[in-house]
C-alpha cells in the first residue's frame, strides 16, 4: 500500500513537472504581419489620397473611391466604405401615420432634395399604418410618428428597430402621464424633474461637441426649409415664419437678376442664390442663405429654399401640457423654462422626442435637421446604398477595419472614414 | 521477503514514469526548435520589409542632397522631400538608377546579406520603374504611398512604393 502512494506521488509530480515546465516553453504566437501590412498600406492610402476622398464623399462617388481602393490595394480583397458622424446621403423615411400626417411631414420636410453644406442629399419618404407592414426591400433609416398611442402600440417593434440601429422620431404632445409611462421614458431616457429652471427655447449647447444639441445645431444651419411663393408669372410673394411671425419676402426673375430675392419688399435690396439676407426679428437679426429659388412660374411652382445661418437661434414654442421634464445636457436638445423640448436616447439607434409644433419655417428646419441627425449619422459608401439593385457587401471571414479621421475642412463637417477589407478566397 | 538488491515494482513503475516524462520534456523542446527558428527569421523578414519602408518613406536620406553624391559616399537613401508622405520623384529615379546598376551596393546599404530585395513604384497609370531580384521562395512585401509633384501636370500625385524582401 505504502509503495503504491508513492507512485500516485510520482504521477502527481509528472503532472506538475509538466504543467510548470510547459509554461516556460515559449509558445510563439503567429504575428498577424501581413494583416498589419496591409492596415498601414490602408492608412497611408487614406492618408495620401484624403482631398481625393473628401470629393467622393462630398459627391457622393463610391464608383471612384472603390476603384482608387482596388487599384492601389491591388490584390485578391474586396473593401466596404463606411462613412460616420455624416448625415446620410439618401434618408429613407417611413411615416407610421395616415395620410393627412404625411402631407404635414412631407411639407415639414421639403425641399426633399437638397444640398447638404455642398453634397447632395435626398429624403425619401413612404407611409404605412403599421410598422410591422413595413416593406423589407424599403429598408427605411428612420420610423416617424405622430400618435403617440400608436407609438405606445407599437413599443416592442421599435425597441428591435433601435437595436438594429434604426431611428425614431415622435412628433407629439406628451402629457404629465405620458413622461411618468416607462414605455416613453425609457426609450427617450428622460426623466421627470422639477422644470423650474428658466431659459430660451434655443440649442441646449452650441459650444460642446460632445452633445446631441451641439450635433444637431450643426446640422441645423446647413439644412434648408421650404417656402412657396404665389402671383404673377416672374415675380411673386411668400412669407417666412420667424419665431411665431410673418416676414414677407418676394421672389422674381428678370433680365438683371435671374431667381432671386427681394427683402424687404419693395426695397430695392436683392440678393441672389448663394448670397445672405438679415431679418430682423424681436430677438435680433439673424442671417438667411438663399439656397435655392424658383421665380419662373413657367417651370412648375415658385418657392425659395432658405437655411437660417445662426446656431443660437431662439425659437418660439409654446409650452406642452406638461412641465416636468429634467433638463439634461446629455439628452436635451432644446431648452425652455426648465423643459426638454425634445429628447434622445443613443442607444445603437437614436430615439428623438419633439413636440408638435407650428409648420414655421424655422420649426421645419428643426424638424428636418432632427430627421438627419435621428436617421443615425453613419452610412456605406458602397452601391447598395445608392442603388436597391445592388446587393449589400458581406464581408469575408479574414477582415480587417481601418478608420481615419477626416478633419473639417473648406466649411464642411469632420467625419470618420471607416474601411472593411477582407480577403476574397478565404 | 526481500532481499538485498532485489527492486520493488513500485520502484521499478517509477522510475519508468519518470523517464518517460523526462523524454517528453525533451521531445517537446526539441520539436520546437526549427519552428522558433522559422519564426525567428520571418519577423526577421518581415521586420526588414517594415523598416526599409519606413526609411524609404519618410526619410530624406543621409546626405539630404544624396541624388549628387556617388555610391560610396551615400550612408543611407530616403525618398522624403521633408515632409512627410511628400516624396521626390528624382530621389526616386536616382535610387533606381542605383539598384539596377550598383544592385549589390544598395543592398549593402540596407545591411541585407543572403536576401534580395525587389522595389516597384507605382503611379496612378502603372508602374513607373522597378529594381531588384525576385526569388521563387516565400518573401515578404508591404505597400507604401507617398504624394509627389507632378510638374508636367502641375498638381501632386500619388506614388505607390512596395517593397519585398525575400
Amino acid at each position: 500500500m505504502k509503495g503504491f502512494v508513492k507512485t500516485i506521488e510520482v504521477v502527481i509530480a509528472s503532472v506538475i513537472l509538466l504543467i510548470v515546465i510547459n509554461q516556460f516553453i515559449i509558445r510563439v504566437q503567429h504575428e498577424p504581419w501581413s494583416k498589419l501590412f496591409i492596415q498601414r498600406s490602408l492608412e497611408d492610402f487614406l492618408c495620401v489620397e484624403e482631398n481625393k476622398i473628401n470629393n467622393y464623399v462630398m459627391n457622393n462617388d463610391y464608383e471612384s473611391f472603390h476603384k482608387d481602393l482596388e487599384y492601389w490595394m491591388n490584390g485578391p480583397y474586396d473593401f466596404s466604405i463606411k462613412i460616420k458622424d455624416l448625415p446620410k446621403p439618401i434618408v429613407k423615411v417611413a411615416c407610421i401615420c395616415d395620410s393627412e400626417d404625411e402631407e404635414k411631414l412631407k411639407s415639414m420636410l421639403e425641399p426633399m432634395e437638397f444640398n447638404y453644406n455642398g453634397r447632395y442629399t435626398n429624403i425619401r419618404l413612404i407611409r404605412n399604418d403599421s410598422i410591422n407592414n413595413i416593406n423589407f426591400n424599403e429598408n427605411p433609416d428612420i420610423f416617424v410618428y405622430f400618435d403617440k398611442s400608436k407609438f405606445k402600440n407599437d413599443i416592442d417593434s421599435i425597441t428591435k428597430k433601435l437595436n438594429r440601429g434604426k431611428g425614431v422620431l415622435l412628433i407629439s404632445n406628451l402629457t404629465n402621464e405620458s413622461i411618468t409611462d416607462p414605455n416613453f421614458s425609457n426609450i427617450f431616457g428622460f426623466s421627470v424633474g422639477s422644470g423650474s429652471s428658466s431659459g430660451n427655447s434655443e440649442f441646449y449647447s452650441i459650444s460642446k461637441p460632445n452633445l446631441v444639441s451641439y450635433r444637431i445645431s450643426k446640422i441645423f444651419t446647413k439644412t434648408p426649409f421650404r417656402i412657396y411663393t404665389s402671383g404673377g408669372d416672374s415675380e411673386q410673394t411668400g412669407n417666412i415664419i420667424l419665431r411665431n411671425k410673418q416676414h414677407e419676402i418676394k421672389t422674381f426673375t428678370n433680365e438683371t437678376c435671374k431667381n432671386c430675392i427681394e427683402y424687404p419688399i419693395d426695397s430695392g435690396n436683392y440678393f441672389k442664390i448663394r448670397e445672405m439676407f438679415d431679418i430682423q426679428t424681436d430677438r435680433g437679426n439673424y442671417t438667411l442663405f438663399i439656397e435655392n429659388v424658383n421665380a419662373n412660374k413657367s417651370i412648375g411652382k415658385t418657392y425659395a429654399d432658405l437655411i437660417i445661418k445662426n446656431n443660437s437661434y431662439v425659437f418660439n414654442l409654446s409650452k406642452g401640457s406638461f412641465n416636468n421634464v429634467e433638463l439634461n445636457e446629455n439628452i436635451s436638445i432644446l431648452k425652455d423654462n426648465g423643459l426638454s423640448f425634445s429628447t434622445t436616447n443613443e442607444s445603437k439607434g437614436i430615439a428623438t422626442w419633439l413636440l408638435d409644433l407650428k409648420n414655421n419655417s424655422d420649426n421645419n428646419q428643426l424638424v428636418k435637421s432632427l430627421v438627419l441627425f435621428t436617421a443615425v449619422q453613419e452610412y456605406k459608401l458602397d452601391a447598395s446604398t445608392f442603388d436597391v439593385s445592388k446587393p449589400e457587401k458581406i464581408p469575408g471571414k479574414v477582415f480587417l477595419t481601418c478608420d481615419y479621421y477626416v478633419p473639417g475642412y473648406n466649411g464642411f463637417d469632420p467625419y470618420t472614414i471607416e474601411i472593411l477589407m477582407w480577403q476574397l478566397f478565404k | 521477503m526481500k532481499q538485498n538488491g532485489q527492486l520493488n515494482i513500485e520502484f521499478i513503475i517509477d522510475v519508468a514514469l519518470f523517464s518517460a516524462i523526462i523524454f517528453a520534456i525533451i521531445g517537446i523542446i526539441i520539436s520546437e526548435i526549427p519552428r522558433a527558428y522559422s519564426i525567428h527569421e520571418e519577423n526577421y523578414v518581415k521586420s526588414k520589409t517594415y523598416q526599409i519602408s519606413e526609411i524609404l518613406l519618410f526619410d530624406r536620406g543621409d546626405p539630404i542632397n544624396w541624388t549628387s553624391e556617388s555610391m560610396d559616399k551615400i550612408k543611407r537613401f530616403g525618398f522624403s522631400s521633408g515632409k512627410n508622405y511628400y516624396v521626390n520623384m528624382t530621389k526616386i529615379n536616382k535610387f533606381l538608377n542605383f539598384c539596377n546598376n550598383n544592385y549589390t551596393g544598395v543592398l549593402s546599404k540596407f545591411d541585407i546579406k543572403d536576401r534580395d530585395i525587389v522595389v516597384i513604384i507605382r503611379n496612378s497609370n502603372g508602374i513607373i520603374g522597378e529594381c531588384g531580384i525576385k526569388r521563387k521562395e516565400s518573401y515578404s512585401t508591404i505597400k507604401r504611398f507617398g504624394i509627389f509633384y507632378n510638374e508636367t501636370e502641375g498638381k501632386y500625385e500619388t506614388v505607390g512604393i512596395e517593397i519585398g524582401v525575400y
